[in-house]
């Protein structure tokens, strides 16, 4: 074999692919070409009836949303056959609400509940099988489509999708301490969310919203919440299009005893990550026994030089993540900076999980006198 | 062209297209985005995609040009959330050859990663013409057809991007 022979050879060796594009992409591709042929000629019939329709489309924010797509097929146009099927039994609630903010139009699509109701794996739920299921849709307010996933633009600005709990700081839980995750999609200009977390269910008797709305985090500046009633509203200072939904939830399924003793393990992380968590025995022994501030605990954004940003409390923070993390290491807390003063030290950490995403925490920890 | 042309175009040649994706975007992610544009897109040029004209070609020709589009929209995400070489994949296509000894396996393992980190550094120029001769496995007129470029431009790239493979394994301790 010559040279050439041999680096052709390597060439085809190294180059060739054996993968294969899952069945579910494939699927939605099909899916998508067949719904935007099948959308063309409802369009038009809309134009055609939308002088008789605008008395019925500007009597409330109620309107049924009768041009989006049902949760059954947002969840088929993500290829997640189970839970289309989900959407499609007697236990999904159908919801159809809009509410308007900003430049843009929240609809609360639909809500499901239970155990294996998705084709998608998450970790969360050997912990906690229950999981609710949430299909919500943001819109221009103006009908300019949103741009699609494949632009540069989209994502400008990102929505966050959380259940909040009456008579529970939204700030302690929310979407982030309640194992959640969030799939999308657009389809014609409109985003399509799902949103997976642990049951609501529970709940059910106390009152359970849902928040939407742009930006990345739920704080004091997105949501007030008022300690006497326990009652959560949007913050009016907020300049961000932002939604709060009461989820009309079956208060037969309630259950007092396992929400107490959820809460109680959302409450306090601390204990939890100790005991069931590797990740922070990794950590420099000086720094294993903080107390982590919960409302301090964030996903880092990227700056332009494409260093990680941290920023709590007036504490502001950029650091290289290929520094911080070797090739391929994630579940390790890594201890960045150290604020002290005479009482109590202040430390900046950061954590990167399987997927590569990075959330940084401030944790506090008392001097030794 | 109707649904049903559509659903033949996946499945005679989705693995080709999403291989080369896969090459070129270099994450799954980013592969299956720009996998799933390719045939979006493909759908509302139908009108120039004819059976008897290469419709492989016209699907990795239109990858091509998506990925050129939004190379730094891609680009941007592979920093967020970058994804390693899918080595389950090379390690079964090394282990379908015919090396016999487990020293051979590891080298041509070795020598399989060295050549795709070393592809995927080359100028587009070099790159795009070698992952379809050899990833889409288009033939050299077809390539010329696809990237509007004569016969002779893409024979030259693909010995400039050999002769470059070949120099960095030449610089291997292994080789």
């Amino acid at each position: 074999m010559n040279k050439y022979e041999e680096i052709d050879q390597l060439l085809k060796q190294a180059l060739s692919s054996t993968d294969e594009p899952s069945e579910a992409l494939n699927q939605e591709i099909k899916y998508r070409i067949k719904e935007s042929k099948t959308m063309k000629p409802v369009r038009k019939r809309i134009t055609v009836a939308l002088v008789a329709a605008v008395i019925f489309i500007m009597s409330g924010s109620a309107f049924a949303a009768w041009k989006l797509l049902t949760p059954k097929q947002v969840a088929e146009n993500l290829g997640d056959k189970t839970l289309a099927k989900a959407f499609d039994s007697e236990n999904a609630v159908h919801i159809n609400k809009s509410i308007t903010s900003g430049d843009y139009t929240f609809t609360l699509l639909g809500i499901t509940s239970g155990k294996n109701l998705s084709d998608f794996k998450n970790s969360a739920r050997d912990i906690q099988p229950d999981r609710t299921y949430v299909v919500v849709s943001i819109e221009r307010k103006d009908g300019s489509p949103i741009p699609k996933m494949s632009d540069e633009n989209y994502n400008e600005p990102s929505f966050l999708v959380s259940p909040l709990i009456k008579g529970q700081k939204p700030w302690l839980v929310n979407i982030f301490t309640m194992n959640g995750g969030a799939y999308q999609s657009v389809v014609d200009g409109v985003i399509y969310t799902i949103t997976e977390c642990d049951s609501i269910e529970m709940f059910a008797d106390r009152g359970v919203y849902l928040y939407v709305g742009a930006g990345g985090f739920i704080n004091n500046e997105t949501v007030s919440y008022n300690e006497e009633t326990g009652e959560i509203t949007l913050n009016p200072n907020n300049k961000e299009a932002s939604a709060l939904f009461e989820l009309p939830l079956d208060a037969k399924k309630a259950d007092h005893e396992k929400a107490e003793q959820y809460l109680k393990e959302v409450l306090n992380p601390v204990p939890k990550s100790r005991t069931s968590s590797e990740a922070l025995m990794n950590t420099d022994n000086d720094f294993a026994d903080v107390t982590v501030i919960p409302e301090s605990i964030k996903e880092v954004t990227y700056n332009n030089n494409g260093l990680a940003c941290y920023e709590y409390n007036g504490i502001k923070m950029e650091v290289s993540l290929d520094f911080l993390f070797k090739d391929g290491e994630t579940g390790t807390w890594k201890t960045v900076g150290v604020d002290e003063d005479d009482m109590e030290q202040a430390v900046i950490q950061f954590f990167k999980d399987e997927n590569g995403v990075v959330i940084g925490r401030t944790a506090k920890k008392a001097k030794k006198q | 062209m109707d649904n049903i042309d559509i659903d033949s175009l996946v499945t005679l040649y989705g693995k080709a297209v999403y291989g080369f994706c896969l090459r070129l975007a270099k994450d799954k992610h980013n592969a299956d985005d720009l996998y799933q544009e390719t045939f979006l897109k493909a759908m509302e040029m139908c009108n120039k995609i004819d059976k008897s004209n290469n419709p492989k070609g016209f699907l990795i020709s239109v990858a091509v040009g998506l990925w050129k589009n939004n190379r730094r929209k891609y680009a941007r995400r592979q920093r967020i959330a970058p994804e390693g070489e899918l080595n389950e994949e090379m390690v079964n296509s090394i282990m379908s050859t015919n090396t016999s000894t487990p020293e051979e396996v590891v080298i041509l393992r070795e020598h399989c990663a060295l050549i795709r980190n070393a592809a995927d550094k080359l100028d587009d120029k070099l790159r795009i013409p070698l992952y379809m001769y050899y990833t889409a496995e288009m033939s050299i007129e077809d390539i010329a057809l696809a990237l509007r470029i004569p016969k002779g431009t893409v024979k030259s790239r693909l010995h400039k991007a050999r002769k470059n493979l070949r120099n960095v394994l030449e610089g291997n301790p292994y080789e």
